[in-house]
């Protein structure tokens, strides 16, 4: 013990050691970053960029037509987007505008601290020859950017939104001619925008920018748009999906917890019931929330929407043809800044997502990250798969990348090694993410014997121990008892 | 299978019906998962069920000192120290043990099917406690009676997580061990029935009718001259193993030495040394007159004792009873001194019909019963009799005690019919004079005049000369026939009653109100947890929710906010402040509530829906608590019409009418009547046109059906001002806002125009 | 005993009287109602025009009303419980001082239906206390509330001296020769017993007297008598139309009547069933026959009628054995 003793010390110093040069390394490598300065080979021949405010998720398409004013042909396109609003951006794909519409590889290059600007790098395919140009389409979609503008409105009122954003688009190379349509809600109310005193025009619901000539790189001038949107924003914080595989049941059941906010305008006053029910003829021009819709699998069964406190009574379930549809309506309306948690869950027919590939020996489940997120944005959502007790060898495949993937074990009803558990999370999720994951495992059915033989071990245990007890006699002067009870 | 002997087959047979009878008492108690959900009712278990979850999250040492500072705002209550711990350990243990298995049911689930479950158990141990009193016959008979007696249901459907889901079957096997271990003098059995006593002890507060009981048996015993070493044994094991057992629950502590309510059993347990020790002395002495000298000595031991145990209770070393087990023998008592308990409806006097509802046509077998165990009156049968006749008072005394009752009907009602089945169904009817089979337990049982003394053995023989005259049994076919008929056609209206008045009276949680729509579907109406899941989402952790007691467990259960008073009602003066609250004018609650920094006031209100359960009608109640306290204050008599009428409609009294419960009430009520009267559905009463105004709270909630209220109380003004006259300001600021705004309305539209 | 009451009564008043004389400010009002209450030992009996007039403004008593309704025919016996008590108070109140600040005054419905009418009190004994008034505004009333606080004297008086202040007395007269029969009594009977406890000990030691105790113990407190003995319910209502009612309406209450009617079915019912299991099989085959059928017959008449009664209490009861 006491030799060990220096070993010891000389083990902690070193660790402390090793840590701060990791702290250093890290560091450094910070340092290293904040400066990209990146090769100008393209200019922008025209930009069409269509900004979408029809949804409370702003979605941003531009469609770019670059031309390679290098000597030697280049694959890479760099797209630098400011700080705050690459921290919007929840979901950013680059197409290329052929016939084929393949997308394009997006990768994140690095931060500029400087310019505050974070950098990506679309490559081509093909390298874009000196002269030519290349046309392709960039497609951003972004949360958190709607700011309602009066904070506080009362019960029966019109919301309204603010909405800020370069008025020409954010390049790292000359623009020389671009235009930017901004698409308003069908009523198209606006109190302001930013009206320029170069060409912009406005009508019905689209206010259009532009044509503008030469534009310098990585200019900014502010556009600002203050209209009515009515929508409620609805942000889920932690959207957790449970869904469990039993191939014995031939059965995939899914719970789905929500806990939803309303980033919308807040009540000025309190709640008023009795306005509530007398301004009933225009809720559907306020912002509040009174009903939702879920689209579940045809096959859904015994469809449930219970809360932390019970079962909740006022929900519909509707059989349409390729689907079953849960209408569920909150125990209360919910305003501006008002919380709602609740949890539903069906169980659905497990042939409609998991098919077996012979070839490879694999079982494939086929399952959306998120379903029904087209009046949501979720901050962050865990989707827990169960797979059978005895799987093996899981693999997933993803159109996109998640935040963490996690492998463990999980135990219900009588198991016992334990369910195959895979946790995937991913933050800032739109409805762009509603598209499909494969999770592909093996599994050899003679798994299913697993729990019968331990349930009749369990029996049969219990049934030698009540002989044992019946049959062998305990007690001690049986005969002065006996003679007692007579 | 191989051939059973008889035995066997016997055996076979009565654990298949045992086993259905449980059945039969688990399933007839899922009227309300069925109708509704799995979810648990009423008031008290929402308590039990959040300590419950608390036990299962922590551990049971947290839960053991447990300080809750959320309950009894701002005093806290000490949860683990006044609280019957059982309940919660048992259903802890069975979650626990599932999950070991891998069994993962959810704690609710085990919560909500707790009682049903245990009422199988209560079957069979009645069905084992009949059994010793006649025979299996009879015993499956009472178990099949208590599986399906309304009079146990109405507190044991599931979702009813309450102590007396538990505590009956603990009483059950409690006494069926006691019985058992005064058969044998076991000090075995005893020790058994001490346990299960303990057991009961940590379950429910009625374990004083057990320790009441069961020395009043041993009394009667003495009295009748039955005294015997078999009772010493029992009972000495019984008492002292018991007595400290109980004293290590901390919510019972040192009662068992200190309070009246223990007395008794203490008193017999000396009679029982004294007694034996005469006996003792008696088996060395010869004389006569030193018996007599005995004698005179046991009686002065006696009176010096119950001198005694009165000159300390005077002193006040022994606390005198309380009130609400005093209230049981001065019926009037609670009425005046202690209103909490008086307006408890649970705590009303029983009128005959609840009788029959409970207890359809065993109510009239229970005295027949009880007749035939006078006919061979060994020391169980002595026990029942003890039983029937005080557990019939307590009944009479108090609705919630027909729950005591209701075993020991069970019991006497099966020894009464399974007497007559067996007189009708025996076959063997021999001319001559044989042993009678009236009392087919004499076959069976032991012959009674083994132990039993002098005056047992005189009515022994007279009991057998009484027999000796001609018995034939039953001669004639018409007789038996029409006999059996109709007394199957009784047990068979006994279940459709049973059945009738389960899923009609018992089987509703209070919580969710069912109403039905034109088309004949069912309506849920939901508000109680639309507004109480509206405080836990939308208001802040800590903020305090002040309403009337009856409210406190669910708020805290369902809504997870701190409460100023709850159904535990442990603190007469703070329930009187919210009383006073309630029930004094604005300028004053404002005072109290600020005082007792409230954020929010909940009320229930049946106005719109004709929900008879609202705080107007408990209103009189809240006045009366706080009268008890502040009579200088608030009186009773102001909230009456001068013709004292209680009235809430424009001839209701001043008081009345600016008393804080009734602005919360009706305020804006009447807006939605538009121009119609508006009209209370409770009261069926005309309301003033014009809304109550409120200064100090702002409405914050109203549920769906304006059942649950909820007030935010407002803040102090900024400049000191009181706030009517800031309403007063406002509302002279806001004429000339609107008119402002209209103009600016209209600029703004010429601009839309323009463009 | 009263005598003596009176006596110390007319005194005490005639005294207060000459004093106010020699305060010097004759007040007809008050020599009316002094000689009234001197009339009525201590409690003044009023009729309409009366109670009006004793009751204008302004007065400088209080004066204290019991509205009752003593008649037989309206069968009201809170009225006839707390008569006495009243009276009580008030003689006791007028012996202990000469005080002519309340007086005490006792209006039967009788003689003032039309008060009664106009200040529409639909419930007897109503108790109204008028404190002192001045010209101009008369003084609102107060209720006593003998539901509430119980129509025994002691209470009572305990409202009245809250209500003027000082302390309102109340001397129960001691009732010697009632007590002393009591003590006789007690001390014959243990006398008795301790004489023929040789005789009768059997009796004590009887299985069939203990039977009996507790059985009828029982069969009262299963027919609701507790109550009864709390809520004091009259014993037969009179109904609309003349006819009386022996049957309360509404499931949670009951007459006196009833619960006694129904102790009665309770116990004919298990008798028979007793008899069918003791004594019929102790019978020849013919007597077997007949008390087989009477009793059974007995049992499912009275079952019946007793389901009748309780579908009357409740209902919704959707089942009945014969009629």
């Amino acid at each position: 013990m006491y030799k060990k003793l220096p070993f010891c010390i000389f083990a902690v110093l070193l660790v402390c050691f090793a840590s701060t040069l990791a702290f250093a390394n890290e560091y450094s490598n910070e340092i290293a970053t904040t400066i990209v300065d990146l090769p100008v080979h393209f200019k922008n021949v025209k930009t069409i960029r269509t900004i979408d405010l029809r949804s409370t998720v702003v979605r941003e398409d531009i469609g770019i037509r670059a031309e390679n004013i290098d000597s030697q042909p280049q694959t890479e396109y760099y797209v630098p987007l400011p700080e705050e609003y690459d921290n919007k951006v929840a979901h950013f794909t680059a197409t290329l505008k052929t016939t084929t519409k393949e997308a394009l590889p997006v990768e994140k290059l690095g931060f500029d601290s400087t310019r505050k600007i974070q950098i990506y790098k679309i490559t081509f395919p093909e390298p874009v020859a000196p002269g030519s140009t290349v046309a392709f389409g960039i497609k951003f979609v972004t949360t958190k950017s709607l700011i309602p503008n009066p904070e506080t409105i009362p019960q029966v009122a019109r919301q309204h939104v603010e909405y800020n954003n370069n008025l020409f688009i954010y390049s790292l190379y000359l623009v020389e001619d671009s235009k930017t349509t901004v698409v308003l809600p069908p009523n198209g109310n606006v109190v302001t925008f930013t009206e320029t005193t170069e060409s912009f025009s406005r009508s019905g619901n689209k206010i259009i920018y532009g044509p503008y000539h030469n534009i310098d790189p990585l200019v900014y001038s502010e556009m600002h748009i203050h209209y009515e949107q009515s929508q409620p924003i609805l942000t889920v914080t932690n959207l957790v999906r449970d869904i469990q595989v039993s191939h014995l049941g031939g059965n995939l059941a899914v719970e789905e917890r929500y806990p939803l906010r309303h980033d919308g305008a807040r009540l000025e006053k309190q709640f008023s019931r009795v306005e509530f029910q007398q301004s009933a003829g225009v809720h559907d021009h306020t912002n509040v929330l009174k009903q939702l819709t879920f689209q579940l699998p045809a096959s859904a069964r015994d469809v449930y929407y219970r809360d932390d406190i019970g079962n909740v009574s006022t929900s519909h379930v509707r059989n349409q043809v390729g689907s079953t549809l849960l209408e569920i309506t909150p125990r209360y309306p919910l305003f501006g800044g008002w919380n709602y948690t609740w949890f539903h869950g069906y169980n659905a027919d497990l042939g409609e997502f998991l098919h077996y590939n012979k070839r490879a020996g694999r079982y494939i489940l086929n399952l959306k990250l998120v379903e029904n997120a087209k009046k949501m944005s979720f901050e962050h959502v865990k989707l827990n798969v169960v797979l059978p007790e005895g799987a093996t060898d899981v693999q997933v495949e993803a159109p996109f990348d998640f935040d963490g993937v996690t492998h463990s074990k999980h135990f219900t009803n009588l198991d016992t090694t334990g369910r195959y558990q895979l946790t995937l999370d991913k933050s800032n999720v739109v409805s762009e993410h509603e598209d499909f994951i494969q999770i592909s495992y093996k599994f050899s059915s003679i798994h299913h014997l697993q729990k019968p033989l331990a349930a009749c071990a369990a029996f049969f245990t219990i049934f030698m121990m009540s002989i044992l007890i019946s049959k062998v006699k305990f007690t001690i002067g049986v005969t002065q008892v006996i003679k007692k009870t007579e | 299978m191989a051939k059973l002997d008889a035995s066997n087959q016997q055996a076979l047979l009565k654990t298949v019906i045992l086993g259905l009878i449980a059945g039969a008492a688990f399933s007839s108690r899922l009227f309300s998962i069925v109708r509704y959900e799995s979810v648990i009712h009423e008031f008290d278990p929402w308590f039990n069920y959040r300590t419950t979850q608390m036990l299962v999250k922590d551990g049971f040492y947290e839960f053991w000192n447990w300080f809750d500072p959320r309950a009894w705002y701002p005093l806290g209550r000490v949860v683990g120290g006044t609280v019957y711990p059982g309940l919660m350990v048992t259903s802890a243990i069975i979650h626990n043990v599932l999950h070991y298995l891998h069994f993962p049911v959810d704690i609710r689930n085990v919560c909500v099917l707790l009682a049903p479950v245990f009422s199988g158990a209560t079957a069979y141990a009645t069905y084992l406690l009949t059994c010793e009193i006649k025979d299996s016959s009879a015993g499956l008979l009472a178990a099949a009676f208590i599986g399906i007696a309304p009079g146990y249901i109405s507190r044991s459907v599931a979702g009813s997580y309450d102590n007396e889901g538990i505590a009956i079957f603990l009483l059950m096997f409690t006494f069926y061990l006691w019985i058992k271990a005064l058969k044998l003098g076991s000090a075995l059995w005893a020790a058994a029935a001490a346990f299960f006593y303990f057991y009961m002890v940590a379950a429910w507060g009625g374990y004083v009718f057990i320790i009441n009981l069961i020395p009043l048996h041993v009394l009667v015993l003495m009295g009748m001259g039955r005294f015997s070493t078999r009772v010493y044994v029992s009972y000495s094991t019984f008492y002292i193993l018991g007595t400290l057992m109980s004293m290590q629950i901390p919510f019972v502590g040192f009662q068992p030495t200190r309070t009246s309510e223990h007395m008794a059993a203490l008193g017999v347990f000396g009679l029982c040394q004294i007694l034996a020790f005469v006996e003792l002395v008696r088996s060395h002495v010869q004389e006569r007159q030193f018996q007599t000298l005995l004698r005179i000595f046991v009686v002065l031991i006696f009176v010096v004792g119950v001198v005694g145990l009165t000159a300390l209770t005077m002193t006040g070393f022994i606390a005198p009873w309380t009130g609400r087990f005093y209230s049981l023998w001065d019926t009037g008592y609670a009425k005046i001194h202690i209103p909490i308990i008086a307006s408890v409806s649970e705590h009303q006097p029983t009128a005959w019909p609840s009788f029959f509802f409970d207890l359809e046509m065993l109510i009239f077998l229970f005295p027949a019963g009880v007749y035939l165990c006078f006919r061979q009156l060994r020391d169980e049968h002595v026990f029942i009799i003890v039983y029937s006749v005080f557990a019939s008072y307590f009944a009479g005394v108090m609705v919630r005690l027909m729950l005591t009752l209701t075993p020991v009907v069970c019991i006497s009602a099966a020894v009464a019919l399974s007497t007559i089945l067996d007189t009708y169904l025996d076959f063997n009817t021999a001319e001559s004079t044989t042993e009678p089979s009236g009392q087919p337990s004499a076959s069976t049982e032991t012959p009674r005049s083994k132990h039993a003394s002098a005056a047992a053995k005189a009515a022994a023989t007279k009991d057998a000369d009484s027999t000796k005259e001609k018995y034939f049994g039953i001669l004639n076919f018409d007789s038996r026939t029409i006999v059996l008929t109709n007394f199957v056609i009784f047990l068979v209206i006994f279940v459709w009653h049973c059945t009738w008045v389960t899923s009609n009276a018992y089987s509703s949680p209070s919580i969710v109100l069912a109403s039905r729509n034109p088309d004949g579907s069912q309506h849920i109406i939901d508000d109680f947890r639309e507004s109480y899941n509206w405080l836990r989402q939308n208001t802040k952790e800590d903020a305090k929710i002040m309403s009337w007691w009856d409210y406190g467990y669910q708020i805290s259960g369902m809504a997870d906010r701190p409460t100023l008073v709850d159904n535990n009602t442990w603190n007469n003066t703070h329930i009187a402040t919210v009383g006073r609250a309630m029930s004094s004018n604005e300028e004053d609650a404002y005072e109290i509530m600020k005082q007792h920094d409230v954020d929010y006031v909940l009320i229930i209100f049946g106005g719109l829906l004709g929900y008879s359960g609202d705080d107007i009608n408990k209103y009189l109640w809240m006045i009366r608590i706080a009268e008890g306290v502040w009579p200088d204050k608030i009186k009773e008599s102001n909230y009456f019409t001068p013709t004292g009428d209680y009235r809430v409609d424009d001839k209701a009294s001043q008081t009345m009418k600016d008393s804080l419960m009734y602005k919360m009430s009706y305020y804006r009520f009447t807006e939605l009547f538009g121009p119609h009267a508006p009209v209370d559905r409770v009261r069926q009463q005309t309301l003033p046109k014009e809304s109550p105004e409120l200064n100090v709270l702002d409405e914050a909630f109203t549920s769906e059906n304006w059942i649950v209220r909820i007030y935010k109380v407002k803040d102090l003004d900024n400049l000191g001002r009181l706030h009517k006259d800031v309403a007063q300001f406002e509302a002279g600021k806001k004429k000339r806002k609107a008119q402002r705004s209209s103009k600016s309305k209209a600029r703004r539209k010429q601009r839309e125009d323009s463009d | 005993m009263a005598r003596i009451a009176v006596f110390l009564t007319l005194l005490c008043v005639v005294f207060t009287f000459f004093s106010v004389e020699v305060a010097g400010k004759p007040n007809p009002k008050l020599e009316r109602i002094l000689k009234m209450t001197r009339s009525g030992k201590g409690t003044a009996k009023l009729d309409s025009q009366s109670f009006v007039k004793s009751l204008e403004s302004p007065r400088d008593y209080a004066m204290v009303v019991l509205l009752t309704a003593l008649g037989d025919k309206f069968k009201c016996t809170p009225c006839k419980e707390f008569d006495p008590e009243f009276r009580l108070v008030a003689s006791s109140y007028h012996k202990k001082n000469e005080k002519t600040d309340l007086f005490f005054g006792h209006l039967d419905f009788e003689d003032g239906q039309s008060i009664f009418q106009q200040m529409n009190i639909m419930s007897a004994p109503t108790v109204l206390y008028y404190p002192p008034s001045t010209k101009g505004r008369p003084s609102e009333p107060r209720r006593y509330d003998a539901s509430k606080y119980g129509f025994t004297a002691e209470p009572f008086a305990d409202f009245l001296s809250k209500e003027i202040g000082h302390e309102v007395p109340v001397i129960r007269p001691f009732d010697y020769t009632k007590n002393g029969l009591k003590v006789f009594f007690l001390v014959g009977a243990l006398a008795i017993i301790k004489l023929l406890y040789t005789h009768f000990a059997f009796v004590l030691n009887n299985r069939y007297t203990w039977s009996v105790i507790s059985l009828i113990t029982i069969l009262t407190m299963i027919s609701g008598h507790m109550w009864n003995h709390i809520r004091k319910p009259p014993y037969i209502m009179p109904g609309q139309n003349g006819q009386i009612n022996y049957i309360a309406n509404g499931f949670q209450q009951q007459l006196g009547m009833e619960s006694q009617v129904v102790a009665v079915i309770y116990g004919i019912l298990s008798f028979s069933v007793v008899s069918l299991a003791i004594t019929v099989p102790r019978l020849e085959k013919t007597k077997q026959r007949y008390a087989v059928w009477i009793w059974m017959g007995c049992i499912l008449v009275v079952f019946s009628f007793l389901m009748n009664l309780f579908k009357i209490k409740n209902g919704g009861y959707p089942f009945k054995l014969l009629f």
